[in-house]
């Protein structure tokens, strides 16, 4: 299979499958239209539309709705506001666009990398591409987050579920506590305007009670759960704090980074390294 | 001839860089010395507004952008003035700004309302009308209560800034109101200690004046209070907190700097009220001086350079020599032979001032701020336009006098969308709570604007292109058609590495910060649209599924794409972004995006006629 697919470069998919078409096997012609060029390009074009008709509806219905409907779904209904309200045009949803995403890179892999450097640099950025696709499926399913309210001085360990899709579930209890000591802002001199907000706590497991500072850009990681400072109530008695627990988490920071190393080495081998060879 | 052009270009590419500090130095010369003190050395003293230290010259163009949408004003003989020259005169004689019409508005209700026939109107119609405003505020017209609103709000700026420098009370001047302040609870603390060692109740009478004016100073404290943001603070405490006038007057232990400091402001401010111009001088220095002991050398350098760059103004000599370079290159393109070689190369030098202009402008602000160049909208803008300047003249080389037409449009319409920019403007205020790290914002921030960069020059370089050939068929034949397309191939793999890079360093820091990679957040959703459409506009070209044309039309669309993610997003009002927020613009973003479709779809309009696809 692999030597069917010679050559990305200029033209070759055309040569190749012009020729073989009548003796390719069903397999193949599903790579075939899966891999397509204009495949790819489609869903390029039409995930920008989507996401900018999304972000419109953001405006009225706000991001939540707006990420349920069309966004973590596969098809959707969109309102052809403002002059057809009654209209509702049905779109693929952003996870049939992931989805499709996913396929049409693995089967582009499959059908055209060539076993060397370059081929190595092309699928390490396309297959972290579709591996940061795939981590947003995982995410979802495995991805825990709510917020804690916490007055000072007391300790608690409900966690108020903030995902609009657990209907049936709103709280979660943690199996440690967490104690505000203090909450704290921090104001620039002179103004109103806030430097960071901070809260002491102190999280109490069991016997044992360790001390940390959640603070704005500086979370704290406890048994599997990440604190973030979020909000406060009360004139700052009382804290907020977001509670998230993602196993998943490392999954797009690594694609990302993948990515982009690849795509810098590859830009500056093609246009860097290229004008070298002209010379 | 021709080196009779390019020099003449050099010289007055240069003098329009030093016109702003030409125009100060000139002032220097040419008017009796005590007058020129009184315009220019008062406004690098240093004072608090908005939690950063500032040189007067910047806290009063902050107010004055909030009252009349300018940094200068036209006194009553129509001259232009400065900001600091505004508060100073403000502070001393009020009367005399009651009939100057200062306020503006834009709605033509208001301006009726004051008895105005233009767009200013006077704080004497103001006054006048003040509780016409405050009823306007419940009225059902939306827009008629929001400009009540925004008439309030500079009608508040105006009278913060009316006492900032020198309290006083009416017919009397700001050293006299303090001096008798003072006397005041002399003579109150006196009588109360001779009281109680008299074991005899105080006699009022010695007390009545210092509670009258306490009475008045704590209600002016409390007033001051509610407008944090507002306020101009000169007197700094200790602490690193800073003290108004009122606040500093009625400080219960006020320190012998302190009130030293105070003083010099009231006796600057009631000198120029007395028409006592030749004190004034010494006691800017003398005020200078205690400002460093308070505060240190470095702040009040810092101030004095900061107002230094208010004169230098580079980002509007930067946009006046963008001008001449743009006009220069079109008539580069136009003409033929050896004068379109003598005109590019003098657009070239123009461009390379304005762009000079323009780094100095931001490498100012970096220092003046200690950020990274990128922290609002307003600096953004400018960051954006400066990349897309400099890729330009880095990529020059191969492409001519078209990457100079679109570097100068870039930067030039950066330069000019910044200096309208209504009120929130050029005030470098702090960082909110989320924005206070220097690292993300330059990793996340100044990454994501580098895409930017790459997109609108990518874009305004095919939109060029396209109505070059094809609406005014200008054969391009001095360009090497095969070349422009690699390098406006390349600028959108600039654009891609950079916008990705960027996005997902917003990923990272919204994970590592608020425990979600992504939200679909308006700003993130138009992130995600630039890189997918960049990535749709490379995949095509790479695959060989569209022609030139369709490729310099999708080129032409990102502009769009950008435009909407940088400024359409935040027009929505929702999201976390909120600190990007701007209101209105909404027709200037319609107007430039039918603009942009109208040129993506010309690209199709004629039939090619000379290149037909080399494949």
């Amino acid at each position: 299979m692999l030597r069917c697919s010679a050559s990305m470069s200029e033209n070759g998919w055309k040569e190749d499958f012009g020729r073989r078409t009548s003796v390719d096997s069903l397999k193949t012609k599903l790579i075939k239209i899966c891999s397509s060029p204009r495949f790819t390009v489609f869903l390029l074009i039409y995930g920008t539309i989507l996401v900018f008709l999304s972000t419109i509806e953001q405006s009225s219905i706000g991001i939540a709705a707006v990420q349920d409907r069309y966004i973590d779904s596969f098809i959707c209904l969109y309102p052809a506001k403002p002059l057809f309200g009654f209209i509702k045009i049905p779109l693929f949803g952003g996870a049939a666009v992931g989805l499709a995403a996913i396929v049409n890179i693995l089967a582009s892999g499959f059908r055209y990398v060539k076993t060397n450097v370059r081929g190595f640099w092309f699928c390490a950025v396309h297959l972290s591409i579709a591996l940061l696709i795939a981590s947003g499926f995982i995410q979802y399913f495995t991805r825990v987050q709510g917020n804690m309210v916490i007055a000072q001085g007391t300790a608690t360990d409900i966690v108020n579920l903030s995902d609009p899709r657990d209907t049936f579930r709103k709280t979660l209890r943690l199996p440690f506590k967490i104690k505000l000591e203090q909450f704290d802002i921090d104001l620039w001199p002179g103004s109103s305007i806030a430097k960071g907000y901070s809260s002491k706590i102190a999280i109490i497991n069991g016997p044992s009670e360790q001390h940390f500072t959640v603070k704005m850009n500086s979370p704290v990681s406890f048994g599997g759960w990440t604190f973030y400072q979020s909000s406060y109530m009360h004139d700052g008695k009382t804290t907020v704090l977001s509670a998230v627990r993602n196993p998943a988490k490392i999954l797009p920071w690594f694609s990302v980074g993948v990515a982009f190393i690849g795509m810098a080495v590859m830009f500056s081998v093609k246009f860097l390294g290229g004008k070298r060879r002209e010379k | 001839m021709k080196k009779l052009f390019i020099l003449s270009a050099v010289a007055i590419a240069a003098i329009v860089s030093v016109s702003g500090i030409g125009m100060e130095l000139a002032k220097k010369l040419s008017r009796p010395y005590e007058d020129y003190a009184l315009y220019s050395e008062l406004a690098s003293i240093p004072v608090n507004r908005a939690g950063r230290i500032m040189p007067i010259s910047s806290a009063a163009a902050d107010a004055l952008r909030l009252v009349s949408g300018k940094s200068t004003y036209k006194d009553v003989s129509g001259k232009k003035q400065s900001a600091s020259k505004w508060i100073w005169l403000l502070n001393a004689k009020p009367l005399e700004f009651q009939k100057l019409p200062i306020f503006r508005t834009d709605n033509p209700e208001i301006a009726k309302l004051m008895g105005s026939s233009g767009r200013y109107y006077t704080p004497e119609a103001l006054e006048k009308n003040h509780s016409a405003l405050i009823a306007g505020l419940k009225s059902a017209d939306k827009r008629y209560a929001q400009a009540c609103e925004s008439a309030l709000a500079g009608s508040l700026d105006y009278s913060l800034a009316s006492a900032a420098l020198g309290f006083s009370f009416a017919q009397s001047t700001p050293r006299k109101t303090a001096e008798d302040w003072f006397k005041a609870i002399e003579t109150a603390a006196g009588e109360l200690n001779k009281a109680r060692a008299e074991n005899r109740p105080p006699a009022d009478a010695k007390l009545a004046e210092a509670s009258a004016t306490l009475k008045i100073l704590n209600e002016i404290k409390l007033y001051e209070d509610s407008y944090p943001n507002s306020l101009i603070r000169i007197v700094p405490e200790a602490d690193g907190h800073w003290l108004t006038s009122a606040g500093a007057l009625i400080k219960r232990d006020i320190t012998p700097a302190e009130k030293q400091i105070l003083m010099l402001f009231a006796g600057i401010v009631s000198d120029i009220a007395d028409g006592n111009t030749s004190a004034v001088s010494d006691n800017a220095r003398m005020l200078k001086s205690k400002m460093s002991e308070a505060i240190g050398k470095k702040a009040v350098l810092k101030a004095e350079f900061e107002n230094f760059f208010n004169n230098f103004d580079p980002f509007t000599n930067g946009f006046i020599l963008y001008a001449a370079a743009f006009l220069l290159s079109v008539g580069g393109l136009a003409a033929r032979g050896e004068t379109a070689k003598t005109l590019s190369i003098c657009s070239g030098i123009f461009f390379a001032f304005a762009l000079a202009n323009q780094t100095f402008g931001i490498f100012a602000r970096m220092y003046i701020q200690s950020r990274p160049p990128v922290t609002n909208l307003y600096s953004s803008i400018v960051f954006t336009g400066w990349g897309a300047a400099a890729l330009a003249l880095i990529t020059m080389r191969r492409g001519g006098l078209l990457f100079l037409l679109a570097g100068s449009i870039t930067g030039g319409a950066s330069l000019l969308l910044a200096l309208n920019m209504p009120h929130s403007g050029d005030s470098m205020g702090m960082m909110s709570a989320v924005l206070n790290s220097n690292f993300w914002l330059t990793a996340h921030v100044v990454t994501i604007m580098l895409g930017y960069c790459g997109v609108f020059l990518a874009g305004f370089l095919a939109s060029i292109k396209i109505i070059s050939y094809s609406i005014f068929r200008i054969p391009l034949n001095r360009e090497n058609s095969e070349n422009f397309f690699k390098n406006l191939y390349a600028l959108l793999c600039f654009a891609l590495l950079f916008s990705f890079a960027g996005t997902m360093l917003g990923g990272i820091w919204a994970d590592f910060s608020w425990g979600r990679f992504w939200g679909w957040d308006p700003k993130e959703n138009g992130a995600l649209m630039i890189i997918l459409w960049v990535g749709a506009a490379i995949h095509a070209k790479t695959l060989h599924i569209i022609s030139d044309r369709t490729f310099l039309s999708m080129c032409a669309c990102g502009n769009i794409v950008a435009a909407w993610a940088w400024f359409g997003v935040n027009m929505l009002g929702v999201g976390l972004h909120s600190y990007g927020f701007m209101s209105g613009g909404w027709k200037w973003l319609t107007i430039f995006a039918i603009l942009q479709a109208a040129i993506a779809i010309a690209a199709f309009v004629s039939p090619p006629h000379e290149e037909k696809k080399s494949a």
